[in-house]
């Protein structure tokens, strides 16, 4: 009773064999120890208060706040001093009267500079006021610890998964409404205006599930969430959606005429009688006006493909004449939904160089020569093709091999800025699949293609999803000018690695005409001559790790570190064999 | 009487692209690239739309002249080295090599 009245332990102290003295002293110091230690915790957070903007990291105090705060340390200061005094002073009595046989631990002083205080572990520790000759087992073992630590750290790991899988069913819930929806809206007969528009959110919606993917929602789940939102629309409604349709209206010009909210059946038919060339076309186009419109659609634009594909497979034996300059349509639109990568880049993690940056570097077929590492590391030197393209290509390296990137980066086909020169100067077949080939472009279902403009000297990015005909454009000095021609250049080639991945077996059902281009950029990111390169890479490595795109906090300023960690990434790579 | 092609070092014939164009040179399997590459530039050199891509950089940029116009050279998509001869290779007849111009950026 009296124990708990003075705020004490419910059990007297158990000492034996140490002076009264001893045991007054050493429950003052428990006391005091107590009391500091509240004190010197309540003073660490007002000089944190002080210091909370030191190194920029959060916003200035402000004068009062500051003034303030400092009055109250100065006077509490001297009370928290006196009191750690008056324990030090504890602590030598204590030495001087101590027993060894009473295996009581002595208590050690306590420093009286606030910020030894800080770091002292002491601080922390009670006073023992109790023998100890039967230490509790976390004190002594080691392996106890740990074992402590492991089972604490496990519970959170299962927290962790609980909430984790909550999560991913939300997400997937949300999905599947928002899916439904869309499916929904493009067979409702009302909607046809905005088609286009819808059929590219559902296109959105569903190249998200691919990057959603994880150990609790494999791809397969998310396949059949969309057919089954497929399916559930169609019963709904009766009626499937016209992408065909679709394909046509988002050819070149008539992209637009296509948005004007007119009658279905007049708007899309009037859209190709532009495009079509042949009046005995055009009479049987306008023969099955009567009947029901989307059929006459669906046929008229079969009609168009398979003229489409004689245009262009009847000629040849090989497509490099091949001219389809308007398989892409330019929209200077950001487009929604291209999510920002949150790489932070920590140049800790990567392995230490491999030798000196005198030596060559290799990895697969990347080769590293001196200069080029040199000029890598050089800030304000520019980046050539071999640094350029080596980056990417070690970048995608790791991607593949990283558990957690893996499914994102092999998803994308690696081009080099060498294959868009070769579309330019309409290379032979042969060359141009002896080339391509080897990044088994058919299977992917993103292509990075990285362009060089040797006119203005400047490197961007053109990133396409051929599954959906969707093209991001990538321009760290945002030229919209120059983007149409590359664009000619782009649909050349991609008309040709259609058609070459078709003629070799690997059938691939794109369709060769409709994709839109969408500028990913918008406001310059570069002000210098030499960052676009860096930029160019940086949005490779996005695009590999599942994005569209870095987040806004990568700036100009930004380019020097990323420069640094590729220089050690590339430092990192083994040596080359000297041969 | 003596049989001669046995003793003769082969000689391989290289097909090397550029710029939709290529030649074919007829080497030593242990010559340097260096040689090789030398007369390759110049051949494509002669094109007069090369030269105008190599003026033109050489107009903007006066830091690397030296680098200027050369080629890169690959071989099944590997740098060759001008050290390196196309036995270290293990080139065969008729062998491909694909040349790029460099690209330099801004």
């Amino acid at each position: 009773g009296l124990y708990v009245a003075l705020n004490s332990r419910d059990s007297p102290p158990k000492l034996k064999g140490v002076s009264p003295e001893f045991s007054k002293t050493l429950r003052l110091a428990h006391d005091l120890k107590i009391s500091i230690r509240r004190r010197a915790i309540g003073s660490f957070f007002e000089w944190d208060r002080l210091d909370q903007a030191v190194g920029g990291r959060n916003l200035a105090l402000g004068t009062k706040l500051h003034q303030q705060t400092r009055r109250s340390i100065a006077r509490r200061q001297p009370a928290l001093m006196s009191a750690i005094r008056k324990y030090n002073a504890h602590c030598t009595t204590l030495e001087r009267l101590y027993n060894p046989a009473c295996k009581v631990p002595l208590p050690q002083p306590l420093p009286t500079k606030l910020s030894e205080l800080r770091d002292n572990s002491t601080l922390m520790e009670d006073v023992w006021t109790m023998a100890s000759d039967k230490a509790p087992l976390w004190l002594e073992d080691a392996d106890i610890r740990s074992g402590i630590h492991h089972m604490l750290r496990k519970e959170r790991a299962v927290e962790e998964r609980q909430r984790l899988r909550r999560e991913a069913e939300n997400l997937s819930r949300w999905l599947a409404r928002e899916l439904l929806a869309v499916e929904l809206a493009l067979r409702q007969p009302s909607n046809a205006p905005i088609n286009v528009h819808l059929t590219r959110h559902r296109d959105r919606l569903l190249q998200l599930t691919s990057r959603w993917v994880n150990p609790i929602m494999s791809a397969s789940s998310y396949e059949s969430l969309a057919n089954g939102a497929q399916k559930l629309a169609s019963e709904l409604t009766g009626g499937s959606a016209s992408f065909e349709a679709r394909r046509q209206c988002a050819n070149g010009e008539e992209f637009d005429q296509e948005l004007c909210p007119e009658a279905q059946g007049e708007s899309l038919l009037c859209t190709n009688e532009n495009l079509l060339k042949d009046t005995w076309l055009l009479k049987d186009n306008t023969d099955e006006q009567n009947d029901e419109c989307t059929e006459s659609l669906l046929l008229v634009s079969e009609l168009l493909a398979t003229e489409d594909d004689y245009m262009s497979v009847s000629l040849p034996d090989d497509t490099s004449t091949v001219q389809n300059t308007k398989m892409i349509t330019l929209i200077w639109e950001k487009p929604e939904g291209v999510l920002a990568d949150n790489f932070e880049i920590n140049s800790q993690s990567l392995p230490p160089p491999s030798g000196p940056l005198t030596k060559s570097r290799a990895l697969g077929r990347c080769l590293f020569l001196p200069q080029d590492i040199c000029r890598l590391s050089q800030v304000g030197s520019m980046l050539d093709d071999v640094c350029l393209n080596g980056c990417a290509e070690v970048l995608k390296y790791y991607s593949d091999k990283d558990p957690n990137l893996a499914t994102g980066s092999r998803r994308c086909a690696l081009f080099t800025s060498h294959d868009l020169v070769r579309a330019r100067y309409k290379a032979r077949d042969e060359e141009l699949w002896r080339i391509m080939s080897p990044s088994q472009y058919w299977s992917k279902d993103v292509w990075i293609l990285p362009i060089h403009r040797p006119r203005q000297l400047h490197w961007v990015l053109c990133v396409a999803y051929p599954k959906y005909g969707t093209v991001l454009l990538y321009d760290s000095l945002v030229g919209r000018q120059f983007w149409s021609n590359d664009l000619k250049d782009v649909s050349n080639l991609f008309t040709r690695l259609v058609e070459l991945a078709n003629r070799f077996g690997h059938s691939m059902d794109l369709p060769t005409s409709g994709w839109v281009a969408q500028p990913v950029t918008m406001t310059p990111s570069q002000t210098n001559g030499y960052d676009c390169g860096l930029w160019v890479v940086a949005w490779i490595f996005a695009t590999l790790r599942g994005c569209g795109n870095c987040n806004e906090r990568w700036t100009e300023e930004t380019m020097i570190q990323w420069r640094r960690f590729l220089t050690a990434l590339i430092a990192g790579l083994p040596l080359r064999a000297a041969s | 009487m003596s049989q001669e092609p046995e003793d003769v070092k082969p000689k391989l014939n290289l097909n090397i692209a550029f710029d939709g164009t290529q030649i074919t040179v007829k080497v030593k399997a242990n010559m340097k690239f260096a040689k090789i590459f030398e007369a390759a530039e110049k051949r494509f050199g002669k094109d007069p739309g090369m030269m105008m891509v190599v003026l033109a950089s050489l107009l903007f940029q006066q830091l690397h002249v030296s680098a200027i116009g050369t080629l890169r050279f690959t071989y099944e998509g590997n740098r060759v080295q001008p050290t390196q001869t196309p036995a270290e290779l293990e080139m065969e007849d008729g062998d491909q090599i694909d040349a790029f111009l460099q690209q330099f950026d801004l």
